[in-house]
């Protein structure tokens, strides 16, 4: 079961959640990842943003 | 198209082109006030970084960040920063036709995003998106200048890296056949 596919389905689009206009990606170093990694990646990033355990990049225009 | 004009104000840029100037010029011609860049623990093996863009406003990161977010891997190093990020920002020239906006198109962009089978709207956003990023960050004058120097073994690839502040990985694609044409279809859209 693909679950952390449905899990980021779900917090991107339901209308109670982000309800989500647009999602794109950047990929990995590996071209091997499964749609399974790649969603629970953007599973982990959604669940540190909202529990605060994220640095905002420093504005010094690197 | 708002891009054309964004790679347009790059062109005249002195090298290296912040990736705040880029930013500030995307948010001034999209209308977006604002999209603030969030380094978190994903694993870069399997995804540097994304864009986000969200509808719910009760939503705690609608409410803290504004409607638009990119996340990026930690550590990565600072050319893989700035090309991951304006590559990201290149996706608030989006149309509604190329958003992944659902599901189905979400779970078609995690099949294809590393070789797809179709080529759908969005992936081919994704591409585009990568090329616009190039074409921002190396104003075509100096490309030019690179692969005149290039050609003659004058300059190499980690060199013009070094001075673009790009990935040495993504140098030898400036200089690519299908880079102009690539581009200018999409200056021409």
């Amino acid at each position: 079961m693909d679950t952390q596919i449905e899990l980021a389905k779900h917090r991107l689009f339901a209308v109670d959640e982000l309800n989500a206009a647009d999602i794109k990606l950047f990929p990995g170093s590996t071209r091997d990842s499964t749609p399974e990694q790649i969603a629970e990646q953007v599973n982990k990033a959604i669940a540190q943003i909202m529990n605060g355990e994220y640095e905002l990049l420093s504005d010094d225009n690197d | 198209m708002k891009y054309r004009d964004l790679y347009e104000y790059c062109q005249e840029q002195p090298l290296y082109i912040g990736r705040n100037v880029i930013r500030d010029k995307a948010l001034e011609l999209t209308g977006v006030p604002k999209i603030p860049i969030t380094i978190v623990d994903m694993d870069p093996q399997h995804c540097r970084g994304f864009y986000l863009s969200a509808k719910n406003q009760d939503h705690v990161m609608v409410r803290q960040f504004g409607g638009h977010i990119v996340a990026i891997a930690r550590g990565l190093n600072k050319c893989w920063t700035r090309f991951v990020v304006v590559k990201e920002f290149m996706h608030l020239f989006g149309d509604e036709l190329s958003a992944a906006d659902t599901g189905a198109e979400f779970e078609a962009l995690l099949q294809g995003i590393n070789g797809p089978d179709e080529l759908t709207p969005q992936i081919q956003s994704e591409f585009d998106c990568f090329w616009m990023a190039l074409g921002a960050l190396c104003p075509e004058a100096k490309r030019l200048e690179y692969a005149a120097k290039r050609a003659l073994n004058e300059i190499d690839d980690y060199t013009i890296a070094l001075e673009l502040k790009i990935p040495q990985l993504y140098v030898p694609r400036l200089f690519e056949s299908r880079y102009r044409k690539i581009l200018d279809r999409i200056l021409a859209s």
